[in-house]
């Protein structure tokens, strides 16, 4: 039964950015020692909630009691102060730094001559952690531990300035099984010294594995605060993806998927590795089939795509287009293969500095301009394209920079349509775009499905999946979950895979 | 090809490029350092100035132009100078060898194709530096700044090690070129050298602004990672500037040799900065993907006339000329800066160029 005065007690939140509401009369309460769990999609709120508590969005509306004593959380030193502290998805410690800087950063412990005292620090710093059995060389940099020991010693640094509220956002995202269960036990330990904790992840079975409570957010409001032996997987699915079937736009959140195509194979990868990325991915592609693979952030999909264009190397696996096998190094070996890659960061593919032309030509120089080049050629070669795929405005000595994030990524497809395209990889091809933008993106890609390419789609949105895909295999830890194909698919199971574990047999 | 086959084309160059007051930065820098030097040196408008600043701004512009490439992709070649200095050694010590001209170079005289060779090995090594520099950069993942910063020292030391700190000869085609002239009317002399320079210039030019590897020098200095992501083999770009620029530094040594008439290790110690220098001063920046060849011939000649202007001023001249009261002249003449001028040029080199570049990067950070 909930103690009658939560420890942190949130009551009506709601956060607008710029006119939209992010969160809406939100209800929120922890009691001390207690694990509360907090999950929903992509966009229903989560995160927002969090960075209230954190401090870092001061504009929200709404009380919060700490103790039962209101509190006003304006900045982030002010959140600390008040002893909630956040460990963040990206861990923000300092790699270089050692395991006992880390801990006191911005605190470290003086001598009386005012110069920092190591040995104190140390002392302490190993103190720290043997409360919470780590067992680990505080000298050494932190950089050198797995991720697991660097998120424990982040948990360590929050308790060590006082924190009674901890917040861990996506913990076990990237963390193996004997990891996450080692996460596990000590937050059971934290729990038990009466400190709370607020667990996000996509991660239901973990989720029901460590929370005592869990609350479910859509779409900004909250859905509800139940205990967790009371819930179960699917329940929570269901209540997160909602009766959304009917909503607005053109997204779908079911739909009935192509039966395997029965063109020859395009594109086959056998036993693909990646060490630290994903492990023994087999798949095929088929002409003119679009392939969606779905994980959440961290699952591995997004890499093997930047494996196969030969952007990133593999330590194993083969791969075969058209039936034959084929050795990829370089990006430059795969170009040549027609094996294009659109990637998700403009940062990393728009060359902003240069102009529209000297983008567009730059993949397929040699053959679209020649050995003698001149911008006049290049604006002659690069005019039809912006024209094809529909860049606004089409002025091919404009930097390219100075186009909206849409157009960016159609002068980045553009810049394939010179040479051949066998195989289409796309990561996120649409994010952050408008739904305009997003429709001549993909308008783009059916035509050169319709031409024959073997599109491979990946994805964190189930909606962009289930609207351009054929055939979704899902991902989870960088493993295949799951393949859909040829029959009836949702939302819901399509996070039901991917959150599913595979029992490694090491 | 007609204007009327192709209107998408013509539409698209009648939009004008957008132009900035920082674009023109570096040519407006040039024209007040002239002016300044108009009103402050007796006859600087002269075929006699335009020649030595033409002689002074050779060496520097041939390695300023392989330093561009480098600057170009974002690197950096720390080495330029001393390279230069190993490659001018590395030609005299071989010319004074027993199968070349022998001591001192004038024992006996050398074929053509020795001295094809005297000269040519020297280049070649310098290259091949410059390669092995581009090389570690890539393979250890380090900047070249630390990099070309160790090739710096071992090409020293190399130098050191071949000339025992002696003075060396070079082949007499090295000394013509760094001397002779051909002399127009007027009093204009063409140094060979400025027309080697401008060669060289020229070629540079071509390859970067109309080959595919010019082209993929500036996307991989613009964004490497996403010129990496459209096929081009950054990793081989970053070797082949910087073995250019070892190619260009030796070019430089051995001109700024054949200039003096003799190696010895006092040589280029100043070439690195001041190759940096002009690089800088004409716009191209440090961080890769913008800047020219045009601009560092801009550059070259800035600073050449800074430094060229410098030194034909007279101080005590100017100051009897002017219109002050006689009591302030005698008393300026008697004082320290003015009496020891000379040993102030540096200092007032470096203000000149300190203002320049802070104006120009204050620009070019308002353009963006």
């Amino acid at each position: 039964m909930p103690d009658p005065t939560p420890l942190l007690d949130c009551r009506q939140i709601g956060v607008a950015y710029h006119g939209v509401s992010a969160l809406v009369d939100v209800d929120f309460d922890v009691q001390a020692g207690e694990v509360h769990g907090l999950v929903g999609c992509n966009g229903a709120g989560k995160s927002t909630l969090m960075k209230v508590l954190a401090g870092v969005v001061p504009q929200y509306t709404g009380e919060i009691h700490l103790g039962g004593l209101p509190i006003r959380l304006d900045s982030p030193r002010r959140a600390i102060a008040h002893g909630i502290a956040m460990v963040y998805q990206e861990l923000s410690g300092i790699g270089q730094l050692s395991v006992a800087e880390n801990l006191f950063l911005s605190r470290q412990p003086r001598t009386r001559f005012g110069n920092i005292d190591w040995r104190r620090m140390r002392r302490e710093a190993r103190q720290a952690l043997a409360e919470l059995d780590i067992d680990i060389d505080v000298s050494r940099p932190l950089r050198e531990f797995p991720l697991v020991i660097r998120q424990m010693v982040e948990i360590a640094r929050g308790l060590h300035s006082g924190a009674r509220v901890l917040i861990l956002d996506e913990p076990t995202s990237a963390l193996s099984l004997p990891e996450a269960r080692r996460l596990f036990e000590l937050m059971r330990t934290l729990k038990s010294r009466g400190v709370s904790l607020i667990f996000i992840s996509h991660f239901l079975e973990d989720v029901l594995t460590v929370c005592d409570r869990v609350t479910i957010l859509r779409d900004g409001r909250k859905l509800l605060t139940d205990q967790s032996a009371k819930l179960n997987r699917r329940a929570i699915i269901e209540q997160m993806v909602g009766g959304e079937t009917a909503a607005a736009g053109q997204d779908a959140t079911e739909v009935t998927l192509k039966p395997e195509s029965k063109e020859p194979i395009r594109l086959r990868v056998d036993r693909w590795t990646r060490r630290g990325c994903f492990t023994g991915v087999s798949f095929k592609v088929h002409r003119g089939e679009c392939l969606g693979l779905y994980g959440f952030v961290g699952a591995g999909h997004q890499e093997l795509l930047h494996t196969i264009a030969g952007a990133q190397p593999v330590q194993a696996g083969e791969i075969r287009i058209d039936n034959s096998p084929r050795r990829i190094r370089h990006v430059a070996d795969a170009v040549e293969q027609g094996v294009v890659l659109v990637g998700a960061d403009r940062g990393q593919t728009v060359v902003r500095g240069a102009s529209i032309a000297r983008n567009i030509t730059l993949a397929h120089l040699a053959t679209s301009v020649g050995s003698w080049i001149t911008t006049r050629k290049e604006v002659m070669v690069s005019q039809p394209v912006l024209e094809q795929v529909g860049c606004r405005p089409p002025d091919p000595c404009k930097p390219a920079g100075q186009l909206s994030g849409g157009n960016q990524q159609k002068v980045v497809l553009g810049k394939w349509l010179l040479g051949p395209i066998h195989v289409l990889l796309l990561e996120e091809p649409t994010r952050g775009m408008d739904v305009h933008a997003k429709t001549e993106i993909m308008r783009l890609v059916r035509e050169q499905q319709k031409l024959g390419a073997a599109v491979i789609l990946a994805s964190t949105e189930p909606e962009m999946l289930l609207t351009y895909a054929d055939r979704i295999l899902t991902f989870s830890r960088g493993q295949v979950t799951a393949e859909f194909s040829g029959k009836l698919v949702t939302k819901a199971d399509l996070m039901h895979a991917a959150e599913r574990e595979l029992e490694r047999h090491d | 090809m007609t204007e009327n086959a192709q209107p998408a084309t013509a539409k698209a160059s009648a939009t004008p490029r957008q132009i900035h007051w920082a674009d023109y930065a570096p040519l407006l820098s040039l024209a007040l350092i002239m002016g300044v030097f108009t009103l402050l040196v007796d006859q600087f408008w002269s075929f006699g100035t335009l020649s030595l600043v033409l002689q002074q701004s050779a060496v520097l512009a041939i390695v300023a132009t392989g330093l561009t490439y480098v600057l170009l992709c974002a690197e950096i070649d720390l080495s330029v100078g001393m390279v230069a200095l190993l490659s001018a050694c590395v030609c005299g010590v071989m010319w004074e060898q027993p199968w070349a001209a022998g001591a001192k170079g004038t024992a006996h005289a050398a074929s053509a194709l020795t001295i094809v060779f005297v000269i040519g090995v020297p280049i070649v090594l310098a290259t091949i530096c410059g390669w092995i520099s581009g090389r570690l950069t890539i393979s250890s993942g380090l900047p070249s700044f630390i990099i070309t910063l160790a090739m710096m020292n071992i090409t020293l030391g190399l130098a050191r090690f071949l000339t025992k700190s002696e003075k060396f000869a070079v082949p007499g085609v090295l000394t013509k070129i760094g001397n002779d002239g051909w002399r127009l009317f007027g009093g204009l002399r063409i140094p060979q050298s400025a027309v080697l320079a401008a060669v060289v210039m020229l070629v540079a030019h071509i390859v970067l602004e109309h080959t595919r590897f010019g082209r993929y020098v500036y996307m991989t200095g613009g964004n490497r990672e996403a010129a990496r992501l459209a096929g081009v083999r950054t990793d081989l770009v970053v070797i082949r500037c910087l073995a250019i620029c070892g190619l260009t530094a030796a070019i430089g040594g051995l001109v700024n040799a054949g200039r003096l008439n003799s190696v010895s290790l006092d040589q280029n110690a100043d070439l690195l900065l001041d190759a940096v220098a002009c690089v800088v001063l004409g716009g191209t920046s440090l961080f890769g993907g913008e800047g020219s060849i045009g601009r560092t011939i801009i550059g070259v000649l800035t600073f050449t006339t800074l430094k060229v202007g410098l030194n034909l001023m007279n101080v005590e001249r100017l100051i009897k000329q002017s219109p002050l009261p006689a009591g302030w002249k005698s008393q300026w003449l008697e004082a320290s800066w003015v009496t020891q001028f000379d040993l102030l040029r540096p200092f007032l080199l470096g203000v000149v160029l300190l203002l320049a570049l802070v104006i120009h990067g204050r620009l070019v950070k308002r353009r963006e």
